[in-house]
């Protein structure tokens, strides 16, 4: 008898021991004062990581270059990353955790709208700050969270008029199960609708889908001008892949789509030529800045391959410097508050946080995959969109 | 439109073969249950990725690199793991879930968590009465067919395939005969693995080549060797055929998730029914 | 007489109290951050028994447990979802009002009973099904592998129903319709729920049910000749630990918040089992511990070693397989009756020699 109350109060002490300790050296990393911390959240695996990648090192060379220009009132931008895998499970989870526990004074990053929908709330209710750089379908915006990407209306609006109008009326979409992919859709279906156009299928495929043997089948019996595809990184290279392995032509009938962007053609490869895409934002604009830009990205990461939202990544770190700069403390109200109205010459032009949506301003682009997949923009909008969330 | 189906179905059935026929190798004749047997698909996936997209040799040294190097690791893991648990099945599952766990991770680390992409070796379709067929999936049929022939010869036609079914049969009886028994044991772990890695070769092309793609293989190829008998190389080529097309053609007319999900129920009462499978040779 | 229970109780009593000791003092030693995690673990406690029961005492590998735990899961999250009106997705997908069909799912505590009926019924019927053909071991492991499958994949297509692979979330901490409930709260009912859990178990393996149980896992053709029907029996443990895998999965929604379709297939079905096997099966102890200590190990792990967890993990299933097949309290026990009988055998000796 004896022997079995020493072993149970021997393992309750050793337990207690543990993690008493660990507790302990989790609260010494509360972060040295001469630093901020601030947290990054992409996806390193998973479906979307072929193109997050480019949002995590488009932050880092602009917290890399913040730092070199002498830091935030002097101190140094410290990144706490963490990978969400494309799992919006795992996004609450890890942005409790940069919240609660490695106490970041705010966070950049996100890209699936399921994972914002589901970190959403986790802000909210711990009082933290995420700046969230992808183009998306558009909510009731959140307190807690500034929108640096683009909305439907500064993407969707502008594409599938042009497209009309170039391209032909007869649209049939194709998308990833997501839930921007059905705002889109819904959207799109509308303004086809408005402009005398005919939608001859809809197949949503599941999030990283790669057998589209039955679609193209049913794409082939439908016959349509334009195939409006929203698939997320890993399924559209199948499906542009699978597209030209069955000898469709693009000069016909071109995918057109607002997710595939330079990370994601340069995976497709040849497969890729002669279809549209639609961002705020090309690694081929034409400004001093975007030169800039795009060489120092080159220069560090060894290719030309910026992204919209990774270049949308770069600007907010460069905004929320700039909002940390102007905040007089680093209270997330105050954050937040300072990032109203806050404006910037960015590589895709210049940019502006609205003061009541917290969305941005931002010109629109359509381009066309060049037979060196490059891109080459056909259309831009003159001035800067308002946003319409 | 049918017409695609049908011949995207044989597609699918042929995968479906090569991904299967290492799985009845080792089930049926070595009466392991190996649960990595879809991380070794993903190894030889990789292998192609190195030969044919880092090296930049031609395919078909991919196709046979891939074929030799998940042997070596299928060797490596039959002395290493397997052999120190046959008959006990239960642990055999544990062992060979940790197993698939180390493989993935292990080729996590060595290669990068991102996705890589294997280009076709060989583009352009063949216009087949109206239905466009793509060359490779011609290539993959004949593989497929290739594997299958060859699997049935070594089975049947050879004298270690003649120790292997004798193996099968009884294995103490045939040690008493003589026949070194692990010796043909690993040789047959090694061939079943190679041929799990002959798929991923072939796979690579038309799918994202990642660490972690070798989970979605899995419980097909499972569920088709038991459906078509456990140890019968004709049953699980039918059951291949017919669960491949079934899942397409459905697919096409239906939706792919719910052809799935279907199929799979009816395989399941399929072998509650038949728990030996179609074409058993076995009597239970 | 209770001092002569306590004298013959195996070792792995005591570690179940010290465990017990030590979690009921959990929130007040550390950070709600923590104890946060604990409530999960907590829940998951519940859910390795239920496989403890199925796996360890019966024999039974079930390779899709999270089936059962995601089931009770999924029909609370629902209601939880429901109540606060039709949810967004299913406006998307043209569903203006909530299905009749879901109704009752607006009553919390008809919620709950269902929740925890229909992973019963679901495990009656696979049991039925399965277990009165000749399936043996390995079939059945492999049919609970394919149904995780089947399962996730049907839940992530049900997306105008079940939001599909976006999860069901900001879910409500309450239970039962009680209204928010502070951490501690929560903490305190699981706990209670654990213990309630826990002792039926041990009532349960203890009866003539429980031996038999035991007897199926040893040698059931044996059971068969004595007269049993291992059936009846195999199917009543099924329903019992699909029950309790999904009262775990009711319990689990409150204290997660959140619920998708990755949790209901087979990485967690196989993450279950990792835990039961470290800890060792058949013993209740084992699950216990081999939970908390994998889950912990994994947070703390993960902050300084994040990457290199999952294939540690393998590693150490591996080793175990091997070196310690009967699992952390699997060894003690053994160690505990080997030194009991070398004593035994000694005091025996002595005798004899004595005489």
């Amino acid at each position: 008898m004896k022997q079995g109350v020493k072993t149970g109060l021997a393992l309750l002490l050793c337990a207690i021991t543990v993690f008493g300790l660990a507790g302990c050296a989790q609260n010494t990393s509360a972060g040295a004062s001469d630093e901020i911390k601030i947290g990054l959240i992409f996806s390193k695996t998973g479906a979307t990581a072929i193109s997050e990648e480019c949002m995590y090192n488009a932050a880092m060379m602009a917290i890399d270059e913040v730092n070199a220009a002498g830091g935030v009132k002097g101190k140094k931008l410290v990144p706490v990353f963490e990978d969400y895998s494309t799992d919006p499970a795992k996004a609450a989870d890890k942005m409790k955790k940069l919240i609660m526990q490695d106490q970041v004074v705010a966070t950049v990053g996100l890209y699936t709208s399921a994972s914002r929908v589901a970190a959403r709330p986790v802000v909210e209710q711990n009082n933290g700050v995420l700046v969230y750089p992808t183009y998306y379908e558009g909510e009731d915006p959140s307190p807690n969270i500034i929108y640096t990407g683009s909305v439907l209306n500064q993407q969707n609006d502008l594409f599938v008029p042009w497209l009309m109008e170039h391209v032909g009326k007869k649209f049939f979409f194709v998308g990833s199960e997501t839930v921007y992919v059905s705002l889109i859709h819904k959207q799109a279906v509308e303004v086809v609708k408005a402009n005398g156009g005919e939608i001859v299928g809809n197949e949503i495929v599941p999030s990283g889908n790669a057998d589209f043997a039955s679609v193209i089948a049913k794409i082939k019996e439908a016959n349509p001008d334009v195939i409006y595809a929203n698939l997320n990184g890993d399924s559209a290279v199948a499906f542009y892949k699978q597209y030209k392995s069955y000898g469709f032509d693009p000069a016909k009938m071109p995918i057109a789509s607002t997710i595939t962007d330079e990370a994601s053609v340069a995976a497709i490869g040849d497969a890729a030529i002669g279809h549209y895409s639609c961002f705020n934002y090309f690694n081929t604009v034409e400004s001093a800045a975007n030169k800039t830009f795009v060489d120092s990205y080159e220069k560090k990461f060894g290719n030309r391959n910026v992204t919209c939202v990774g270049e949308a990544s770069y600007d907010s770190v460069k905004l929320l410097a700039m909002a940390l700069e102007k905040a007089a403390d680093f209270k997330p109200e105050t954050i937040l508050a300072a990032f109203r109205g806050l404006e910037m010459d960015a590589p895709q032009g210049h940019i502006k946080i609205d003061p009541n949506t917290r969305h941005l301003w931002c010109r629109g682009r359509i381009a066309q995959v060049a037979s060196d997949l490059s891109f080459k923009v056909v259309y831009e909008s003159p001035e800067m969109i308002e946003p319409k969330p | 439109m049918f017409a695609l189906l049908l011949a995207n179905g044989v597609n699918s059935a042929a995968l479906l073969l090569l991904t299967a026929l290492g799985l009845v190798i080792i089930m049926g004749h070595m009466k392991v249950v190996n649960l990595a047997h879809g991380e070794l698909i993903m190894v030889g996936a990789y292998a192609a990725y190195y030969i044919s997209t880092v090296l930049k040799l031609p395919y078909v040294f991919s196709i046979i690199g891939a074929f030799l190097i998940t042997g070596l690791l299928g060797a490596a893991v039959e002395r290493l793991v397997i052999r120190r648990l046959y008959g006990k099945t239960g642990e055999t599952l544990l062992a060979t879930y940790a197993l698939s766990l180390v493989i993935q991770q292990t080729v996590r680390f060595i290669s990068g968590p991102e996705l890589k992409y294997v280009n076709i070796p060989l583009d352009g379709t063949l216009e087949l009465g109206g239905v466009p067929v793509p060359y490779y999936n011609l290539v993959i049929l004949l593989v497929a067919a290739l594997a299958l022939l060859a699997t049935w010869l070594l089975i049947h036609k050879t004298t270690l395939g003649k120790q292997i079914r004798a193996i099968t049969e009884n294995r103490s009886m045939t040690g008493c005969l003589g026949i070194n028994t692990q010796r043909i044991d690993t040789i047959t772990f090694t061939y079943g693995t190679a041929l799990a890695g002959l798929a991923g070769a072939m796979l690579a092309p038309i799918r994202t080549v990642s660490p972690f793609m070798g989970v979605q293989y899995l419980t097909d190829a499972f569920l088709n060797v038991v459906i078509g008998g456990v140890d019968s190389l004709f049953g699980t080529a039918f059951s291949a055929a017919l669960i491949g097309e079934s899942v397409t053609v459905l697919g096409g007319f239906w939706n792919d998730v719910g052809a799935k999900i279907l199929i799979f129920v009816i395989i399941i009462i399929l072998i509650r029914f038949k728990p030996e499978g179609m074409f058993s040779k076995e009597k239970r | 007489m209770l001092r002569q229970k306590l004298k013959n109780m195996p070792v792995n009593r005591y570690i179940d109290m010290g465990a017990f000791l030590f979690l009921a003092v959990f929130p007040l030693l550390f950070t709600p951050f923590r104890t946060e995690l604990m409530a999960k673990v907590l829940v998951y406690i519940i859910f390795a028994i239920s496989l403890d029961l199925l796996w360890g005492y019966t024999g039974l590998m079930s390779m899709g447990h999270a089936v059962l735990f995601g089931s009770g899961g999924y029909i609370i999250a629902l209601s939880y979802t429901f109540l606060k009106g039709v949810p967004w997705y299913m406006q998307q997908a043209g569903v203006e009002k909530i299905p009749a069909l879901f109704s009752p799912l607006l009553n919390p505590a008809a919620a709950f009973l269902l929740a925890l009926l229909i992973p019963g019924l679901i495990a009656a019927f696979l049991g039925t099904f399965i277990f009165s053909s000749r399936i043996s071991g390995v079939f059945f492991s492999l049919i609970t592998l394919a149904l995780a499958q089947i399962f996730e994949l049907f839940v992530t297509n049900q997306h105008e129903y079940t939001n599909g692979s976006n999860g069901l979330g900001g879910l409500e901490r309450s239970l039962l319709g009680s209204g928010p409930l502070s951490l501690n709260a929560l903490y305190y009912i699981l706990f209670a729920v654990v213990l309630l859990v826990y002792f039926f178990c041990i009532w349960l393996t203890n009866t003539r049910f429980g031996t038999v149980l035991q007897a199926i896992r040893e040698n059931e053709a044996r059971l068969t000749f004595l007269g049993y029907k291992p059936n009846r029996f195999k199917i009543a443990v099924y329903v019992v630990s699909g029950v309790l895998a999904g009262l775990a999965g009711v319990l689990y929604i409150p204290t997660n918040g959140f619920i998708s379709p990755t949790e209901v297939g087979l990485t967690l079905s196989t993450l279950l089992l990792v835990w039961v096997a470290i800890g060792g099966r058949g013993n209740l102890t084992g699950a216990i511990v081999g939970t908390i200590l994998i889950n912990w190990a994994q947070t703390l792990l993960s902050e300084q070693i994040s990457d290199y967890w999952m294939l540690i993990m393998g590693i150490v299933v591996l080793a175990f397989v091997f070196f310690l097949p009967a699992g952390l309290i699997g060894k003690l026990i053994s160690s505990q009756y080997a030194r009991a009988s070398a004593r035994r055998r000694n005091a025996e000796l002595e005798q004899k020699e004595a005489c």
